[in-house]
């Protein structure tokens, strides 16, 4: 939860804030848990909703415009791969929140595509369309994607 | 839609996450295979979900986990006048308040509020690890990361295991925190401390195979602990110098858990009980 948390928000407090709202929420309808999903569906269902709450009403994010992350060239080397992870993080930020969400869950956590579904009450094709734009948005940010074959 | 002999970077996007019916879908890839530009943006799209893969799981902050576990078990607490039994948390949603250990336990709204998340879904869909087109996820890091997920165990009376593994899983950190692998010494260590610090691990050894694990309580017998306690966590310890397994196991009560201790190669032939106790109220 922390880790799915702190990706969509990419802000440690607010992480902290969504997941302790999420656990105290999920403790106090626990006895509505009726089995339908997985506890950890049921518990990230929570979590996912606590974050696009906080990401749409709190705006908070620590967001990196577009213009200034300039898509890096391929590199191979041990340096410049940590910049590179470093800036994954900071590219995901930059996703609109249902993108980012199902990117997190789906890439980054390695969720399957139905219980991610699941969690955001969509069919799983919108989980793979969010997936897909999400994609593109990232190449072009980490320089997979260059210019010329957008 | 685009041209699928010169397909766009989009429908390649669409491609490449299992969003194209199977016949478009052979058509692009065909047209993708004579079009290095096309060949490039899917080499682009796996190297992008690589890294993405390949992101490290962030260390939980002590403080941050110290809080969580503040908060539930200000919830597990029975407000003042409550009879015995009665747990804070259980009723109707409150408005945000200062959460125990000194963060702020914000946005609980009330049940309205949770509803929508507590609805159902859709039924599953691809299996995991796999798109739906059948092709594998490329990518080293994510597929190893695909298997080193647990698996959640489906129906067993939900609301107990609902509330038993939130109980447990702040303090066991099912939630975030990796396992540790050297057994945990319980020299000088109250056995609750320890077993709320098993960290959510189920490196149980044959004890995660509920059948053994059942067996193996049914021989020791701890005192209030039924054979088929849903486990939620346990790791190896030392007590007194003496190896052996933690389990924390389910009461079916809020706020009471179980911390067993036995020798290892517990099983349904027999055992040796090294503690036990119930934590909680």
């Amino acid at each position: 939860m922390w880790s799915v948390a702190v990706r969509t928000l990419h802000h440690p407090e607010d992480a902290a804030d969504v997941v302790q709202e999420a656990l105290v929420a999920a403790y106090r309808r626990a006895a509505t848990f009726r089995g339908e999903a997985s506890v950890r569906t049921w518990l990230h269902r929570i979590l996912v909703n606590a974050c696009i709450d906080r990401l749409r009403h709190e705006r908070r994010r620590d967001t990196v415009s577009l213009r200034e992350v300039e898509p890096r060239d391929r590199r191979r080397d041990v340096a410049a791969d940590v910049v590179t992870r470093l800036s994954v993080a900071d590219a995901l930020a930059t996703l609109p929140a249902p993108q980012r969400v199902a990117v997190v869950l789906v890439d980054v956590q390695g969720w399957p595509l139905g219980e991610v579904a699941e969690i955001l009450e969509v069919p799983v094709g919108t989980v793979k369309s969010r997936c897909a734009r999400g994609r593109v948005r990232l190449g072009a940010l980490l320089g997979h994607l260059r210019e010329e074959e957008r | 839609m685009t041209d699928p002999r010169q397909p766009s970077v989009d429908l390649l996007a669409d491609l490449d996450a299992g969003l194209l019916d199977p016949t478009t879908a052979a058509r692009v890839r065909a047209a993708a295979a004579r079009d290095p530009r096309a060949a490039a943006v899917l080499d682009g799209l796996a190297a992008t979900r690589a890294d993405l893969g390949a992101l490290a799981d962030p260390p939980v902050p002590g403080h941050v986990a110290a809080r969580w576990d503040a908060a539930l078990a200000a919830e597990a607490r029975p407000p003042e006048g409550a009879p015995p039994g009665a747990a804070r948390g259980t009723a109707a949603g409150t408005g945000a308040r200062a959460g125990p250990g000194g963060g702020a336990v914000t946005g609980i709204r009330g049940p309205d509020d949770h509803e929508r998340a507590l609805r159902g879904g859709p039924p599953h869909g691809a299996p995991r690890g796999v798109r739906p087109d059948g092709v594998p996820h490329p990518g080293r890091a994510w597929r190893s990361r695909q298997q080193r997920r647990r698996p959640v165990p489906r129906r067993l009376r939900p609301a107990l295991v609902a509330t038993a593994v939130l109980a447990a899983a702040v303090v066991g950190g099912v939630l975030a925190a990796p396992p540790e692998p050297a057994p945990l010494s319980l020299d000088g260590v109250d056995l609750a401390t320890a077993g709320l610090s098993v960290r959510g691990d189920f490196d149980v050894g044959e004890l995660a195979d509920p059948a053994r694990r059942s067996g193996c309580l049914r021989a020791v017998a701890p005192p209030e602990v039924a054979p088929d306690a849903p486990l939620l966590g346990g790791r190896d310890v030392v007590l007194d110098g003496r190896p052996g397994v933690l389990l924390l196991l389910a009461t079916g009560r809020l706020g009471h858990l179980h911390v067993v201790v036995v020798a290892p190669g517990c099983g349904p032939e027999g055992g040796t009980l090294l503690q036990a106790q119930t934590i909680g109220r």
